[in-house]
C-alpha cells in the first residue's frame, strides 16, 4: 500500500493564548474521528500550533480508502421468492435500492427467520478525492469562545485566516475558507523569518519552519521556555515557580519563545506579595522568582518573542512597564493604608452586589448575622467575637484602590489592612480565609473563623442567587453556584465540621424572604450538588442516593454514612439486606392504613424459629441501631444491620407473612413494621435496587 | 522625537496609505472611538478610511496631576480601515517603523484584547498591542456598532500616544514628555489636570448634570424623529460625557447605573440605525470612492514608507 504525509496549516492572525490547548484538542478529536469514517488509516496524527497557525499532521496515510463491505436486511426469505424459487418485485426493488445486483443477494437467519440480506461493497476511493472535504469540514468544525468574521459574515474563526498550506506529500490539496485558498505558501516567524516561504513537500514542513524560527510544536516551546528558565535562574541565583497555565499561556504567546530576565527595585518588595505576583503573572506574564528561603525576590523572568538585536531593549522596556504598575501598586499601599478598613464600609453600600439583591454592604450584613447564629448554634463561643468583627469588615477591601486595581487580591488585602489596623490576627486572618478554596486544590481555611464566614456567604449566594431567579442552568452558572456549593461540602469534609446545611440554607433564604418555592430550588439544588460531589468521590451511585435523601442536611454526616455503607456494600449480607427491604415495602405498601392499624404482634403467637429470631434481632438491634443514629455512629448502624439480615432473609425464607391464620398474619406484618420503621430511621433503602 | 512630530509622522503615514485626514471632534467623547467618523461611518456598505487625533475625556481618571501615568483628559491617535485590508497588520507595524520603532529591536505582540462599549452598544475582538511589555495600541475588528451588525468589518487602530512617545522619549512620568522644544507636556496639560480633577470630582454640579442628562436625551430623541440623525447622535455625546462626568462625582448608585448606561445606548443604536437607513436613501454615495483611492494610494504609498523607514533608523 502506499502511504503519503497529510500537511494542513491553517494561518491566521494571532490566535489568543487561551483558546488554542482547547483548539489542538478538539482538532484532533475532530480529525481522528472524521478519519476513521472516511476508512483512511494513518499511523500517527498529530495537532499542535503557535499563535499563527494550527497545524495537522497526519503519518503515512494509507493512498486509498478501504474497501467497505456491508450486508443489509431486506424482507424476509416468504416475501422474497415466488412459489417457483424466482425473486419477487419486492426482493428485486430492494436489490435496486441498495444498488446491487442478484448475485449479490443471499439468504440469512434471523431469531429463526430467514431474511434476505445484501451484500453491499464499495471500493475504496483514491484518498486524494476525499481530502479537500475532509479539511474543509474541519475549518468548520473548529468552533472557538468566541469567533468572528472579517468578511463573508457566514464564515467564521477566531481572528482571521489569511494563509493555507494543504499538502499530500507534494500534491496541493484544494481548500478554500473565507476567500483564503489553499497553496504551498506559508509564513515565517512574523520578526525573524520570512514573510513567505514555499513548502515543496509535507515532510519538510517541520524543518523549515524551525529555519524560520517557528517552533510549532507547543510542547518543545514549552520545554524551550522551561528550559530558558533553569538558565536564567543558575544566573540571578533564584527558583521561578513553574506555574503550569503561566507557562501554557507564554507558550501561546509565542512561536520562538526567548526568555530573559529582569529586575524591579527592591524597595517595592514592602508590597504585599500577592500584589506583586498578581502584577507580574496576569498583568505582564512574567515568572516570579524567589530565593531559597521561598522569599520573592525583586526579579522575574519573561518570554519574548523575538531575539531582538539587543535584547537590554526589551529588558529594559518590560522593566519600564513592570516599574511604572508597581509604582501604582505602592501608591495604593499607601493610600489604603491612611483609610482604616471600618471606615470604608459606608462605600460598600454603593457597590453592587447583584442588580436584583442590591448591594455588597446589605450581603455582608445578612453574612454576619447567619454566622452569629451559625456560631451560636454550634457552641463555639470563643471565636464569636472574631468571627462577628471578621464578618463585619470581610467586604470592606472590595472598595480598597488595591482591590478596584487588582480584583484578585480581594481578601489578601483585606487581611494586610487588617493587620496593620490593629485588628486581631484572627479577625485579619479570617477576612482571607473566607474566601478559600479559591480554585480547585487550593488550602482550605486554617481557622473556624474563617471557614464560618466562608460557608455562610456562600450559603447566601446560592439562596440569593435562586431569588434573582438566576439559578445556573445547563453549562451557565454566571454566577458560580456550584463553584459555592462545591466549595461549602470542601470545607465541611476537609476540616470535619457538622454544619446543619439545611439551616444555614433555610436561614439564608429567611434573611431574604424568599418564598417556598425558591427555597425548594435552593435545596433541590443543593442535594444535587452534593450527590454529584460525592459521586465524583467513586461512591456507587445507589449508595450515594441513600446517603444524600437521608443526610443532605448535614454534608459531613451525608459523607460519612457512605463511607460506612460503601465499606459494606459488596457484602453478601448488604445485598440481601436490600432486597429484605424491598420486599418488606412491597408488602407493606399493599396494605390499607387500617389494615396496618390492626396490626399487632402477640408474644405467643410466634411459633416458626425465624419469627422469632428476627423478633429477638429486632428487640436486640432496634435500640442500638436508635441510639446509634443519634450519635451518627454509622459503623455501629452498619454492624446492627449486619446482624439483622440473616434474621430478616430466614424470616421471609422460612415463613409465610400472609399466613390463613389472621392472628399469625398480623404478628407477622407487625414484625415487618417494627423493620420498616428502622429501615425509614436510616434511609430509603429501596433507592439502592 | 516630540509629541508633536510623533503625531506628524503617524498623519504622514496615514496619509500616504489613503486615509482621510479628519481632525478631532468638537463634542467631548470618551475615545476616539466615539468621534462620528468613526461610531457612524463604520456602519453601511460604504468604505471609509480615516486618521485623527482624538482628545479623550474620563472624569474618572483624574489624579489631579500626581500620578505620572493617569490623566483625565488624554489623546488617542485614531484610524479605520474600512474594510480592514487582508495586510492591515503589516501597515501596522510599518507605521511603528515610521514612528523609529523597528520590531526588529523589540518584542512586539498582538496578545488577545476583545472590545465593548456597553454605552453604544458596540464590540469587536483584536488585540492589545505590546511593545516590550507595554500596551501602546488597541486593535479591534468592529462586529456590531450601535447594535448594527458590520457589513464591511473595519479595523481599528488606537495609538495610546502619551505612551508611545514616553517609551521613544524614555521618561517615566507623562508630564515630562516634551512637546516640542523646552515645552513640556506638563507645561501644556499639568493644570488643567489639575483644575479638570477638581472639577469632576469635587465641583461639578451634580442636580445641573443630572438635569442636562435629561434634557440631551430628550432632545436627542427629538430631532432624531425630525430625521436629523447627526445632531441626534452629538446629544448621545453630550449625554455620554454627563454620565462620565457624574460617575466621577459618585452620583450614579451602582443600581442605577446600568440604568443609565442602557439610556445612551438606546439613543446610541437608534442613532446608528437611522444613520444606515439615512446613507441608502442616499444611495450610500461613498461606495467605490475608496477602493479606488486606496489602490492607488496603495502603490505609491509604500514607497513612502521605505523612505520614512529609512528616515528613522
Amino acid at each position: 500500500m502506499i502511504l503519503r504525509d497529510l500537511l494542513f496549516e491553517i494561518g491566521t492572525e494571532e490566535i489568543p493564548a487561551r483558546f488554542m490547548t482547547w483548539a489542538i484538542a478538539e482538532l484532533e478529536r475532530a480529525a481522528a474521528e472524521d478519519l476513521a469514517g472516511l476508512r483512511l488509516s494513518y499511523e500517527s496524527l498529530k495537532v499542535t500550533g503557535t499563535p499563527r497557525r494550527i497545524v495537522l499532521y497526519v503519518e503515512n496515510v494509507s493512498e486509498r480508502q478501504e474497501d467497505f463491505e456491508q450486508t443489509v436486511k431486506g424482507p424476509p426469505k416468504t416475501q422474497a421468492l415466488d412459489a417457483d424459487g424466482n425473486y419477487t418485485k419486492s426482493a428485486l426493488g430492494f436489490a435496486k435500492s441498495r444498488g446491487v445486483q442478484t448475485q449479490d443477494l443471499r439468504f440469512e437467519t434471523v431469531g429463526g427467520v430467514e431474511y434476505l440480506f445484501a451484500v453491499v461493497r464499495e471500493s475504496g476511493k483514491d484518498a486524494a478525492e476525499l481530502l479537500p472535504a475532509f479539511l474543509g469540514g474541519l475549518l468548520k468544525k473548529l468552533v472557538f469562545p468566541k469567533s468572528m468574521y472579517w468578511k463573508d459574515p457566514s464564515v467564521r474563526f477566531a481572528r482571521p485566516v489569511r494563509w493555507i498550506v494543504a499538502l499530500w506529500d507534494g500534491d496541493l490539496i484544494p481548500v478554500s475558507f473565507g476567500g483564503v485558498n489553499s497553496g504551498y505558501t506559508s509564513r515565517g516567524h512574523r520578526f525573524m523569518g520570512s514573510q513567505s516561504v514555499n513548502i515543496p513537500i509535507a515532510k519538510d514542513y517541520w524543518e523549515i519552519m524551525e529555519r524560520e524560527s517557528v517552533i510549532v510544536d507547543h510542547e518543545r516551546r514549552k520545554e524551550m521556555i522551561v528550559d530558558g528558565i533553569e538558565k536564567i535562574e543558575g544566573e540571578i541565583g533564584g527558583r521561578a515557580e513553574r506555574d503550569s497555565e503561566l507557562l501554557e499561556e507564554n507558550a501561546q504567546l509565542v512561536e520562538y519563545p526567548i526568555p530573559f530576565p529582569g529586575s524591579f527595585e527592591g524597595e517595592f518588595l514592602d508590597i504585599p506579595e500577592e500584589v506583586l505576583i498578581a502584577t507580574m503573572k496576569k498583568n505582564q506574564r512574567y515568572f516570579p522568582v524567589r530565593d531559597s528561603s521561598g522569599r520573592l525576590m525583586a526579579n522575574f523572568i519573561g518570554v519574548s518573542n523575538n531575539r531582538a538585536r539587543d535584547m537590554a531593549v526589551v529588558r529594559d522596556g518590560n522593566e519600564r512597564v513592570l516599574r511604572a504598575r508597581l509604582h501604582d501598586a505602592a501608591f495604593f499601599w499607601k493610600e489604603d493604608l491612611q483609610k482604616p478598613l471600618e471606615s470604608l464600609l459606608p462605600r460598600l453600600e454603593k457597590l453592587l452586589y447583584q442588580e436584583r439583591l442590591g448591594s455588597v454592604l446589605a450581603k455582608s450584613e445578612r453574612v454576619r448575622s447567619l454566622a452569629s447564629r451559625l456560631v451560636s448554634e454550634m457552641g463555639w463561643d470563643d471565636i464569636a467575637e472574631a468571627v462577628d468583627r471578621a464578618a463585619y469588615l470581610s467586604k470592606a477591601d472590595l472598595v480598597t484602590s488595591m482591590v478596584f486595581e487588582f480584583p484578585e487580591v480581594q481578601g489578601v488585602m483585606g487581611r494586610e489592612y487588617a493587620k496593620r489596623g490593629n485588628e486581631s490576627l484572627a479577625v485579619a486572618n479570617a477576612i482571607f480565609e473566607q474566601y478559600l478554596p479559591r480554585f480547585a486544590g487550593d488550602e482550605l481555611p486554617k481557622a473556624l473563623e474563617g471557614a464560618v464566614i466562608g460557608l455562610c456567604d456562600r450559603a447566601d449566594t446560592i439562596a440569593a442567587i435562586h431569588k434573582a431567579g438566576l439559578s445556573p442552568s445547563g453549562s451557565q452558572d454566571p454566577y458560580g453556584l456550584r463553584r459555592a456549593a462545591r466549595c461549602v461540602n470542601e470545607i465541611i469534609w476537609g476540616m470535619d465540621l457538622d454544619i446543619d446545611m439545611g439551616a444555614l440554607l433555610g436561614e439564608s433564604g429567611e434573611a431574604l424572604e424568599a418564598g417556598g418555592d425558591v427555597m425548594a430550588k435552593v435545596f433541590d439544588f443543593y442535594k444535587n450538588r452534593l450527590h454529584n460531589q460525592l459521586r465524583e468521590r467513586g461512591y456507587e451511585y445507589g449508595t450515594t442516593s441513600l446517603a444524600v435523601a437521608s443526610m443532605w442536611r448535614r454534608p459531613l454526616q451525608a459523607q460519612r454514612m457512605l463511607e460506612a455503607f460503601d465499606e459494606v456494600s459488596g457484602a453478601e449480607w448488604f445485598g440481601s439486606l436490600v432486597l429484605s427491604a424491598v420486599r418488606v415495602n412491597n408488602i407493606l405498601g399493599k396494605l390499607t392504613d387500617a389494615e396496618i392499624a390492626s396490626v399487632k404482634l402477640t408474644e405467643d403467637k410466634l411459633k416458626v424459629t425465624a419469627e422469632k429470631n428476627l423478633k429477638e434481632a429486632l428487640d436486640r438491634q432496634g435500640s442500638v441501631v436508635s441510639d446509634a443514629l443519634a450519635r451518627y455512629d454509622w459503623k455501629a448502624v452498619s454492624k446492627a444491620l449486619s446482624d439483622l439480615s440473616p434474621a430478616i432473609s430466614s424470616f421471609f425464607d422460612d415463613v409465610m407473612v400472609m399466613s390463613d391464620d389472621p392472628a399469625e398474619r398480623s404478628c407477622r406484618l407487625a414484625l415487618l413494621l417494627k423493620c420498616r420503621d428502622m429501615f425509614d430511621s436510616i434511609g430509603d433503602f429501596s433507592l439502592l435496587k | 522625537m516630540n509629541f508633536q512630530e510623533l503625531i506628524m509622522r503617524l498623519e504622514t503615514f496615514w496619509t500616504g496609505r489613503g486615509c482621510l485626514l479628519q481632525q478631532p471632534y468638537d463634542v467631548e467623547v470618551g475615545a476616539g472611538t466615539m468621534n462620528p467618523a468613526t461610531t457612524l461611518r463604520v456602519i453601511g456598505p460604504e468604505p471609509w478610511k480615516v486618521a485623527y487625533v482624538e482628545p479623550s475625556r474620563r472624569p474618572t481618571d483624574g489624579r489631579y496631576g500626581e500620578n505620572p501615568n493617569r490623566l483625565q483628559h488624554y489623546y488617542q491617535y485614531q484610524v479605520i480601515l474600512k474594510p480592514a485590508p487582508d495586510d492591515i497588520q503589516d501597515q501596522y507595524l510599518d507605521s511603528l517603523r515610521a514612528l523609529g520603532i523597528d520590531p526588529a529591536d523589540h518584542d512586539i505582540r498582538f496578545v488577545e484584547d476583545d472590545w465593548e462599549n456597553p454605552t453604544t452598544g458596540a464590540w469587536g475582538l483584536g488585540w492589545e498591542v505590546w511593545l516590550d511589555g507595554m500596551e501602546i495600541t488597541q486593535f479591534t475588528y468592529f462586529q456590531q456598532m450601535g447594535g448594527v451588525d458590520m457589513e464591511l468589518v473595519p479595523g481599528e487602530l488606537t495609538y495610546g500616544i502619551e505612551r508611545i512617545a514616553m517609551y521613544v522619549q524614555k521618561v517615566n512620568n507623562v508630564y515630562d514628555l516634551e512637546w516640542v522644544g523646552k515645552i513640556k507636556y506638563g507645561d501644556v496639560h499639568h493644570r488643567s489636570e489639575v483644575e479638570g480633577s477638581t472639577y469632576n470630582f469635587e465641583l461639578a454640579d451634580v442636580d445641573m448634570l443630572f438635569k442636562l442628562f435629561g434634557m440631551y436625551e430628550a432632545e436627542s430623541s427629538r430631532v432624531l424623529e425630525r430625521g436629523m440623525v447627526l445632531p441626534a447622535y452629538d446629544y448621545v455625546l453630550k449625554c455620554s460625557h454627563a454620565f462620565n462626568t457624574l460617575d466621577a462625582r459618585s452620583a450614579i448608585s451602582v443600581t442605577e447605573r446600568t440604568g443609565y448606561i442602557g439610556r445612551v445606548r438606546a439613543l446610541a443604536s437608534a442613532c446608528c440605525r437611522a444613520y444606515l437607513k439615512q446613507r441608502g436613501d442616499m444611495g450610500f454615495p461613498l461606495a467605490g470612492k475608496f477602493d479606488r483611492d486606496a489602490q492607488e494610494e496603495r502603490s505609491d504609498g509604500s514607497e513612502k514608507d521605505m523612505e520614512f523607514g529609512g528616515d528613522a533608523r
